[in-house]
């Protein structure tokens, strides 16, 4: 039947202009997906740089996985069958076309199927595949417009790198945490800890740190028992250790006007002369130190303790003790404590600054005098109202603000950490042998 | 090709002949005269139900005046015995006093027979139509009598009078191809209708139509083709007035008991042909399977306890099938 290929013909041109809207819907769907990815490499890429095989490792992939579902929608998207059902409600035409095809693909003999198919054909030449499925704009296409200005804006507009900055202080910072100084730094510090811990573990350097013998507290073991609860008094007092420095640093300044420096020393080359010669040899100053303190005053300060008050930034504090109430021999004992002082450089940022902190202060000409009221207050343990037990750590504060001091870099607060942390074991283990005296 | 168009012609041509001339008595109901129509061209019958003085009767005389066929009237009572519709044995008596068995035929001997509400008979009388509907033959004893066609019955039943009837059984409903409803005319036809019955000159019909041709017509309906897409639509059509198929709807699960049967499709497709033809197509359509899904269908759902206790029209439930069957899909 030369009818038939009429009927066909109207399908496939039906089929055609379906499959060509869905093309255009496909394309346009596959600009708005690579407009997107796009839009985002390059925002990607203007805020921090993106490398070429990176964005293509993107790209790529979606563009191939948009093409196969694009060539197989259209493959399966509209058979003749839907061609012919879309004909037949498109235009209202009874099932006309949708019977027609079926008579073609399954022939019969008769006067009626081919009138049938003849009427078939005549309806399907008067029909016109654009009215019935009229070509149609692709969705999406604002959003697919706005997603490719974006990625092209974005690649050709000057836009400000935001997070360069950030990129770019973050570069520095790391090379600065990698320069030598601060390795020389780091490296010193924990040398400084180190050597800390060798001299707590050194036999001799115990010898000295340990509390006198049991003979020895005959004659001046009552006192030292008071000297402590006094020195735990004098560090009960300073809640703040910087404010506490500052009260010892103006009872200083009322005795030691002629010479502030001293308060300074941390390192005994920077000493002026006068102080250098009265220490010539760090040993054996503490070794005379030492003794003096248990020949003249009869009382003996406990080593530890006065390491404790140095590290602590009290070091100040306990040398008026040892003036004032211990006698002679604390002074010389203070003087050993400057001669390690200097040896503690780690914490020579943070004494200086306490120490230029104080100078700033008004001097109060009778806060030398009520400071040794204090001080004499506290120092005689029959007076004392502090309990042993509340005097809080002098170390935790100090530690607590060196560790939040911007000035300490991140790597060394750890080794800041390690140190304290040593000393506080250090002071508990001296705390469980006191606890141990009678 | 061109006698088929010639045929379609002709179809149409005398069908709406048929409308015209029983229009000119019946006022509206024409969706009833074309049933009717349908009816007789597809070989089936037709059962009417409607309340009394919509003018069954009136429109089943109309047609038999318009045609060209025998017809008789069957008041079906109570009483009313098989014998009284098909015809009995009568003992005959020669001049010589011989006496011989003559068979009497019954009023069923004709080409188109109103039962006159039928269901006020007992099942054993309406029982006595079965084989003349669907054989279109009558037994007695041992003869079988063809009956001449074309053959159509009309059956009417009320249905509000439900006391002293006996409802149609399932076997005998499903003879007649239609069931039409008759409904209460409008305020014009009810002009219309005064106007025709209250003067001198009542409208009178003509014959214009003969048993022949109607077999003519027959055979024309059965020549259009039905694609194989189109035939199964109203296969499923069917199949979902079973609430057992898949292709069931909510409403047929849950007020269904039984569904159409194989003479419903033969229904569907046969009318489908016939309103094609009337449409000026040799194809069938689904629309032309849907617009006879009522009428063809209606008394063939069976509806269960559910369904009768909730007074569940038939046609709610045929009418969800066609809102929510899909349309006819590749085969």
């Amino acid at each position: 039947m030369s009818v038939r290929p009429s009927v066909t013909l109207l399908l496939r041109a039906l089929q055609a202009r379906v499959r060509s809207n869905a093309l255009k819907q496909e394309i346009v769907d596959a600009l708005l997906l690579t407009g997107a990815i796009g839009m985002l490499l390059a925002g990607w890429n203007a805020t921090m740089p993106v490398s070429m095989g990176l964005a293509w490792a993107w790209l790529l992939p979606v563009l191939v996985m948009v093409a196969i579902r694009a060539a197989l929608r259209m493959r399966m998207a509209f058979p003749l069958w839907k061609a012919a059902r879309s004909a037949d409600e498109g235009d209202a035409l009874q099932d006309e076309m949708t019977s027609a095809y079926w008579f073609e693909r399954h022939p019969e003999e008769g006067e009626w199927v081919d009138l049938h198919l003849s009427r078939a054909q005549e309806t399907a030449a008067g029909l016109d595949p654009r009215r019935i499925v009229p070509s149609q704009r692709p969705e999406r296409m604002g959003a697919t417009a706005g997603c490719l200005v974006g990625a092209l804006a974005f690649v050709l507009l000057p836009v400000p790198r935001v997070f360069e900055p950030m990129v770019d202080r973050l570069s520095d910072l790391a090379a600065e945490l990698a320069q030598p100084e601060s390795d020389d730094l780091v490296a010193e510090l924990q040398e400084t800890t180190d050597r800390e811990d060798d001299e707590f573990e050194d036999p001799e350097r115990q010898d000295r740190l340990m509390l006198p013998e049991p003979d020895e507290q005959e004659s001046g073991g009552q006192n030292a028992l008071e000297e402590q609860e006094q020195e735990g008094d004098s560090e009960a007092q300073p809640e703040d250790p910087e404010g506490s420095f500052m009260e010892a640093e103006e009872g200083d300044q009322g005795e030691q006007d002629g010479d502030p420096q001293e308060m300074q020393v941390d390192n005994p080359e920077e000493l002026p002369e006068s102080e250098g010669e009265q220490e010539p040899d760090p040993n054996e100053s503490q070794q005379e130190g030492q003794g003096e303190s248990t020949e003249e005053s009869g009382q003996t300060l406990p080593a530890g303790e006065e390491v404790f008050l140095q590290q602590g930034g009290e070091e100040i504090e306990q040398m008026e003790l040892g003036e004032e109430e211990v006698g002679h021999a604390t002074r010389e004992g203070g003087e050993e404590l400057e001669l390690e002082l200097g040896e503690l450089e780690t914490l020579e940022v943070q004494l200086q600054r306490e120490l230029l902190a104080a100078e700033e202060l008004p001097e109060d000409p009778e806060a030398p005098e009520e400071e040794e009221e204090k001080e004499e207050l506290v120092t005689k343990a029959e007076d004392s109202r502090i309990d042993f037990r509340e005097v809080s750590r002098p170390d935790e504060a100090a530690l607590q603000e060196l560790l939040q001091s911007e000035s300490v870099p991140w790597e060394y607060r750890q080794i800041v950490l390690a140190y304290f942390k040593a000393l506080r074991e250090r002071d508990n283990q001296k705390d469980e042998e006191e606890g141990r005296r009678p | 090709m061109i006698e088929a168009e010639q045929q379609i012609g002709t179809f149409q041509e005398r069908f709406r002949r048929v409308q015209n001339e029983i229009g000119k008595v019946i006022v509206g109901n024409e969706d009833v005269i074309e049933g009717i129509l349908i009816a007789l061209l597809a070989g089936g019958h037709a059962l009417l139900e409607g309340v009394p003085g919509l003018g069954k009767t009136k429109l089943v005389h109309t047609l038999a005046d318009v045609l060209h066929l025998d017809f008789h009237r069957i008041q079906f009572t109570p009483d009313l015995m098989p014998a009284d519709i098909i015809g009995t044995n009568v003992v005959h008596e020669t001049a010589d006093g011989d006496r011989y068995l003559d068979f009497q035929r019954g009023p069923i001997f004709a080409q188109i027979i109103l039962a006159d509400e039928i269901n006020r008979a007992t099942p054993k009388t309406q029982s006595a139509l079965l084989e003349a509907m669907q054989e279109n033959s009558v037994s007695v004893g041992n003869d079988t009598f063809a009956l001449d066609q074309p053959f159509l019955v009309l059956a009417t039943q009320n249905p509000l009078e439900m006391e002293g009837t006996y409802p149609l059984p399932e076997a005998q409903l499903d003879r007649f191809l239609f069931k039409l409803k008759l409904e209460f005319p409008s305020v014009d036809n009810l002009h219309d209708i005064i106007d025709r019955t209250t003067q001198v000159d009542a409208p009178q019909v003509s014959t214009v139509l003969g048993g022949d041709e109607i077999l003519e017509m027959r055979a024309t309906v059965r020549s259009v083709p039905i694609a194989r897409p189109i035939q199964d639509y109203a296969i499923r059509l069917v199949l979902a007035t079973h609430p057992e198929f898949e292709e069931a709807v909510d409403e047929t699960r849950r007020y269904v008991r039984y569904g159409a049967g194989p003479r419903a499709v033969q229904a569907l497709v046969l009318a489908g042909k016939i309103h094609a033809l009337m449409d000026d197509r040799v194809h069938v359509s689904a629309d032309d399977i849907r617009r006879v899904a009522l009428p063809a269908m209606r008394h063939r759902v069976l509806l269960n306890f559910e369904g009768e206790a909730d007074r569940v029209d038939p046609d709610t439930i045929l009418q969800a099938i066609l809102d929510n069957l899909p349309g006819p899909r590749e085969n």
